[in-house]
């Protein structure tokens, strides 16, 4: 297989150097240019993101590793040393890689759902740009399909590994579907804003907002589409609210329990108030009302901490869904590398049929020269299914292409160049 | 020659449904949402040769599927299953799957060993009128027991999230909103199908029996039971209880339920009075 991969990610290169090697959209085109330009190489794919520069060659024989190095460090504007950190996987582990990179495998958030997008991205700008080789291409297509089986198959990318995203889910597994219900969001800074982001994003449309200060809580119910009220809220935006977003920045509690406790026994639905402020906002003593449930900072951490361990049990999983995907790529490319000997080795024994077809034809009648026909196809047909299945079953079962190699020579005749080809092509798979 | 109403039949069901609780059991510590597909598929399947055998056991036996005490079980497990799998069609199916198929698999069980053959049909058993009070009731109790299975869910749930267990319950069990919705639902639905039995009851009985007999022995309790369902299915429609409350007492209702049916059995069937 030729094929080769060298690249940095969060694991070998902090984020100084990921930046610095992290590719401009915009110079893509150039870069694609730069790389085809070397007349080793048929193809290239680029996966450029905020935790890995990758790139995927399929060469006609394989680059020596100074050359693949100075390639990428020259792409990526990166120096000697940093080129040098950059990890080279060829052929099988190549394979092997890029399918663990779409599945999520290799990501710094195990089963993290963006990558294979933007491994389905990077795909499409070399296609537009028509960098992508036929091998490339098939590649690039099953570890695509590897992706989404797995995250179809485990459940890798299930449960929230971030605080924000953690109140949502924590959210979700209360009430079900959050698109009836109404959120008060306590605090309009960062913190409540990125929260709202997430609320809004899983289908909330009723919204107040409280904050100490009336403008900013303006600006964020505007964006919000909904409507402010004043700071601290008062027991009949309680009530209306079924989620409680708090992220202030105040010393004490803003929703005591001696006033809102008897709020909370008074309600009929469940409310869930989410205090991601620290110090907390919140009084953990609203929990004690069957209607609530009280969550600060630390249950959210606990919550990552165990939708993180379960991403993990879930990785040895997928991890046999990639095997099985690699190994079944791996099948493909071996049994599709025999097929240049075999179209030639069916052209070759066809011209043959047809010229001994026409040598003694005349010894036959009309009718019988059909039935000749049909015969001497049929004969070869049956030797050269032999031949075909055997070189097959050699070249995927034992990765041995010596019986193509030796088929080919035995049938080898003057004036067919492109079987030259076809055996240096062989010769140099053998060699590897 | 092997019998196909009492032997092949509930044999293929049993497997049907063994195999469905085997790829539950499996989905519970393996989720994948491919198997998850073909396992609903199943559970479509088993309800349709469930459906074939109790429609062919009772045209062959011409009487309705609850003379004897084996048919009976046999119609419980499936109109437990049957509830079910409509309920479930509200939402994706989960580990409270687990539980009817187990109950409708002990329902065919039963129904082998104590046998589907009645000595002759009573008497008191023709006209429709007993069909369909016998067929509503026992809708409506599989409904009243799958609301029971719901509140089972919604209190394991809430506990979790209440004390913080973030383990596989959490992320296996469908929201507590999900189970409160699919607990008023059986609920309800179970209290409709039990006001239409007594109804059909009442016209049956009053066709048999004088009036008065309405207020005898078990009947009173029936007719207790039919005024706390309704008390509850009221509290859950018009919200006058909390969800958390509503679960433990639907929870109540199934248990004294099964208790009940258990009692009904060794009453009605072994003296053959009622």
């Amino acid at each position: 297989m030729n094929l080769e991969m060298i690249g940095i990610n969060h694991e070998t290169s902090e984020i100084a150097v990921r930046e610095q090697a992290a590719i401009d959209p915009n110079r893509l085109e150039d870069i694609y240019k730069i790389i085809l330009e070397k007349p080793s190489i048929e193809g290239a794919v680029i996966i450029s993101t905020c935790n890995r520069v990758e790139i995927y060659i399929s060469p006609r024989k394989h680059l020596p590793e100074s050359e693949l190095r100075g390639l990428y460090g020259d792409v990526c504007g990166l120096g000697h040393e940093e080129a040098a950190r950059a990890y080279i996987h060829r052929d099988d582990e190549a394979v092997r890689h890029l399918f663990r990179v779409a599945s999520g495998l290799n990501s710094r958030m195990i089963g993290e759902v963006e990558i294979l997008g933007q491994v389905k991205a990077s795909y499409y700008v070399a296609l537009d740009i028509g960098s992508v080789s036929g091998f490339l291409n098939r590649l690039f297509h099953k570890a695509i399909e590897c992706g989404k089986l797995v995250r179809e198959r485990t459940a890798i990318s299930k449960g929230a590994v971030s605080v924000a995203f953690a109140a949502v889910d924590l959210a979700g597994k209360i009430f079900g579907d959050l698109e009836k219900l109404k959120v008060l969001i306590i605090g309009a800074g960062q913190t409540g804003e990125l929260a709202s982001k997430h609320f809004r994003k899983a289908g909330v449309t009723s919204w107040r907002v409280s904050n100490r200060t009336l403008e900013r809580a303006e600006q964020l119910a505007a964006e919000l589409s909904g409507e402010t009220v004043p700071f601290p809220p008062r027991g009949d935006d309680f009530l209306w609210a079924d989620i409680i977003v708090s992220a202030t920045g105040a010393p004490g509690y803003v929703i005591d329990a001696d006033t809102f406790l008897p709020l909370c026994r008074a309600r009929k639905n469940p409310v869930c108030l989410l205090d991601l402020a620290v110090p907390r906002d919140i009084e953990p003593d609203l929990k004690k009302s069957d209607n609530a449930f009280v969550y600060s900072v630390d249950d959210f951490n606990e919550l990552v901490e165990a939708n993180k361990n379960a991403r993990l049990k879930e990785a040895v999983r997928a991890e046999k869904f990639v095997d099985q995907k690699v190994e079944s790529f791996i099948k493909w490319h071996r049994e599709n590398r025999v097929v240049p000997t075999i179209l030639q080795l069916q052209e070759i024994i066809e011209g043959i049929r047809l010229a001994e077809i026409e040598k003694n034809g005349k010894r036959f009648c009309e009718a019988d020269r059909d039935k000749l026909d049909k015969f001497s196809d049929s004969l070869l047909k049956k030797v050269m299914g032999l031949l075909i299945a055997n070189m097959k079953k050699a070249s995927v079962d034992e990765d041995d292409l010596s019986m193509a190699r030796a088929v080919l020579l035995a049938f080898s005749q003057k004036g067919r160049e492109e079987l030259n080809d076809i055996l240096e092509k062989i010769d140099y798979e053998l060699s590897h | 020659m092997i019998d196909l109403l009492l032997e092949l039949l509930p044999a293929l069901t049993i497997a049907a449904l063994g195999g469905l609780l085997a790829t539950w059991i499996h989905l519970a510590n393996h989720p994948d949402k491919h198997l998850e597909q073909w396992a609903a598929r199943l559970g479509w399947f088993s309800l349709a040769l469930y459906f074939f055998w109790i429609v062919l056991l009772t045209f062959d036996q011409g009487q309705i599927p609850f003379i004897s005490v084996g048919q009976l079980a046999a119609l419980l497990g499936f109109l437990i299953w049957a509830s079910h799998l409509y309920i479930q069609r509200k939402i994706r199916q989960g580990i409270l799957v687990v539980l009817p198929v187990i109950a409708s698999v002990i329902m065919i069980l039963l129904s082998i060993i104590l046998g589907f053959q009645s000595s002759e049909r009573p008497a008191i058993f023709e006209g429709p009128w007993v069909a369909f009070h016998i067929g509503f009731t026992m809708a409506g109790v599989a409904l009243i027991l799958g609301a029971g299975v719901y509140g089972i869910g919604y209190m394991v749930l809430y506990r979790q999230i209440k004390n913080r267990k973030f383990g596989p319950l959490y992320s296996f069990l469908p929201s507590l909103g999900d189970l409160n919705n699919l607990r008023t639902l059986t609920l309800l639905s179970g209290w409709l199908f039990i006001t239409l039995g007594m109804i059909a009851g009442s016209i049956w009985m009053g066709m048999r029996f004088d009036i008065f007999a309405l207020f005898k022995g078990h009947l009173g309790i029936a007719l207790l039971f039919w005024v706390i369902i309704s008390a509850m299915s009221a509290a859950a429609r018009f919200k006058w209880l909390g969800q958390h409350q509503l679960a433990g007492l639907s929870v109540l209702l199934s248990a004294v339920i099964v208790v009940l049916i258990i009692i009904s059995i060794v009453v009605t069937y072994p003296g053959g009075a009622l």
